[in-house]
């Protein structure tokens, strides 16, 4: 036996991509990322003319473009969440585990599977609407191009930023089971976890805040502007890989421990 | 082979399987028989390692489940025929089960054509009947030809060719050597295709015995017909039999086998137009056996009435 689960990896293939919610999901976090890109580009170049200093100097051409991964961060955390759940409610899983025991490999198949698919999927994503974000801008030279100080960095942290919620949507489908529940906890993590964290912290502190989903995929996609919300890149990769390690450890765990 | 060892698994302070002990021997059908809730679906899953015991254990040719190298070609199971992802095209189904145990891909198109699914295979499981499905789950469980077979509930939502072919199917498996376990609530289903069979109710093992032995220790009787009127009852009865009668001049005969009931018939110049073993229908055997344990009764509840 090689140490190498091939046939789970092949397996967790076909499973993935014989769905249809699989290019559906794609389909519409593709369409919002380089639409609203488009989009957000325009609108600047139409009012950049009556923007003062300061939204003049808030203004990231990278970051401002990049809204539409809002949507697609929801898509990939629901991809990640649907490669899991989708098995426990139709009763799937237990085949899964029947044909595979060792139910750890099963996770780590379907986690490199996902894995993988999300960030060739991010990475395309990201390319294709900074891409298209900067021919827009372009029109009023505010464009920039990869080589500029930071901007690789963000594309690349905007689509390996994709990659981590598609793995923490799986690791909470794992951990939870219903899709329901856990779509709804990915979605708390990513889109409120920075309100609560404010909430809490003290006056001025920005510790705790850091450590929010958001502001980590805030601070690897920033370019020229950058708001003390938001951690440096360097931790806001650390942040995420944190949470990665956390929460696919937890769910092997839990997994290994369960009855199905 | 499978071997359970004081199997018992327990939800909270329930019992859903208390202290199994069994064997299930390759060559023949073993049915697994009992009411719902009897515990017959948690054994399955504990054999195949998805639950785990609370205390006990049971192998697989000596090994846990979850020690098996490829377990799909050493068992295969059929639990739940609707526990498939309607989305998925029947054959990409087989597909990922297959390559999850290194079967070659041209054993998918080979088992949806033993299971007469080889035209519905680009299909998505969605738009299959129950029967279908049924079949689906048989083609799963075949794909890696494996030794030891368990179908929860085979028959479930089969038309009745479908039922013919599973029947053959399993005596065909069990005839090659293979070891067959099937569950069933349904009695009338099981009379007709095992060997053995082990009852259970409320998680216990109520009966370990062959077809054949059970039925006769449960008392079968004779049906004997003869033309006109004749003593026969009477001569019976004098050597210890219990004779009824049945419509049509006919008579139930117990304590006397068909064999004897003939010799005493011929030495008396009486002849016999009907002669007829007739064995009990596991329904009733498997119903004087459970009843005091029955879990599930009709019964008014104390609360009702009050």
């Amino acid at each position: 036996m090689t140490l190498f689960p091939t046939g789970l990896v092949a397996a967790e293939w076909t499973k993935l991509r014989s769905v249809r919610s699989t290019p559906l999901i794609l389909a519409v976090a593709t369409v919002a990322t380089i639409a609203i890109a488009v989009l957000q580009a325009r609108s600047t170049i139409g009012a950049w003319d009556g923007w003062g200093a300061r939204a003049r100097a808030e203004f990231d051409p990278v970051f401002t473009t990049f809204t539409g991964f809002q949507v697609a961060q929801l898509a990939f955390g629901l991809l990640g969440v649907l490669a899991v759940t989708t098995e426990y409610s139709t009763g799937t899983i237990r085949a899964t585990f029947a044909a595979a025991p060792r139910r750890g490999r099963v996770l780590a198949a379907k986690l490199l599977v996902l894995g993988t698919v999300a960030l060739v999927a991010g990475q395309a994503l990201a390319f294709a609407a900074f891409f298209a974000g900067q021919f827009v801008l372009a029109g009023k030279h505010l464009d920039v191009a990869l080589g500029d100080p930071n901007v690789l960095r963000a594309v690349l942290g905007q689509g390996f930023y994709l990659g981590t919620v598609t793995i923490l949507g799986a690791a909470i489908g794992t951990l939870l089971r219903h899709t329901a529940g856990a779509t709804a906890l990915t979605t708390g993590l990513l889109f409120l976890s920075i309100m609560v964290l404010k909430a809490v912290s003290p006056d001025g502190s920005k510790a705790l805040i850091h450590w929010a989903l958001a502001a980590a995929g805030e601070g690897l996609t920033w370019t020229t502007f950058h708001d003390p919300d938001w951690p440096t890149a360097g931790f806001a990769l650390v942040v995420c890989l944190t949470y990665l390690t956390v929460s696919v450890t937890a769910a092997a765990w839990r997994l290994t421990r369960r009855d199905v | 082979m499978i071997d359970a060892d004081e199997l018992t698994k327990t939800y909270g302070r329930r019992r859903a399987v208390d202290q199994l002990t069994f064997r299930i021997l390759p060559g023949r059908v073993t049915g697994f028989l009992g009411p719902n809730g009897a515990g017959k679906s948690t054994t399955i899953r504990l054999i195949l390692g998805l639950d785990s015991p609370t205390h006990g254990r049971v192998r697989i040719d000596g090994r846990p489940y979850r020690g098996l190298h490829r377990p799909l070609r050493h068992v295969g199971a059929l639990l739940d025929a609707n526990a498939v992802h309607g989305g998925r095209r029947a054959r990409d189904h087989l597909r990922w089960l297959a390559q999850t145990n290194d079967i070659p891909r041209s054993r998918v198109a080979e088992v949806l054509r033993m299971t007469g699914l080889a035209e519905a295979g680009h299909r998505c499981v969605r738009g299959f009947s129950l029967g279908m499905k049924q079949r689906l789950g048989i083609a799963a469980a075949l794909l890696g030809d494996p030794e030891i077979l368990i179908f929860d509930e085979p028959l479930n939502g089969l038309d009745p060719d479908g039922v013919h072919w599973v029947r053959g199917l399993i005596r065909s498996m069990a005839a090659e050597g293979r070891t067959v376990l099937i569950s069933s609530h349904l009695m009338s289903e099981l009379q007709l295709t095992v060997d053995h069979v082990l009852i259970l109710a409320r998680g216990r093992l109520l009966s370990d015995s062959g077809m054949a032995e059970l039925v006769r220790s449960s008392g079968g009787d004779v049906l004997v017909r003869t033309a006109g009127d004749t003593p026969l009852a009477a001569l019976l009865t004098v050597r210890g039999a219990t004779v009824a009668p049945e419509s049509g001049q006919g008579l139930a005969v117990t304590g006397l086998g068909p064999g004897e009931i003939a010799t005493v018939a011929a030495t008396h110049g009486i002849a016999l137009v009907e002669l007829t073993p007739r064995a009990p229908s596991l329904e009733k055997v498997f119903r004087r056996i459970t009843d005091p344990e029955l879990q599930y009764r009709a019964e008014p509840r104390r609360e009702d009435a009050r």
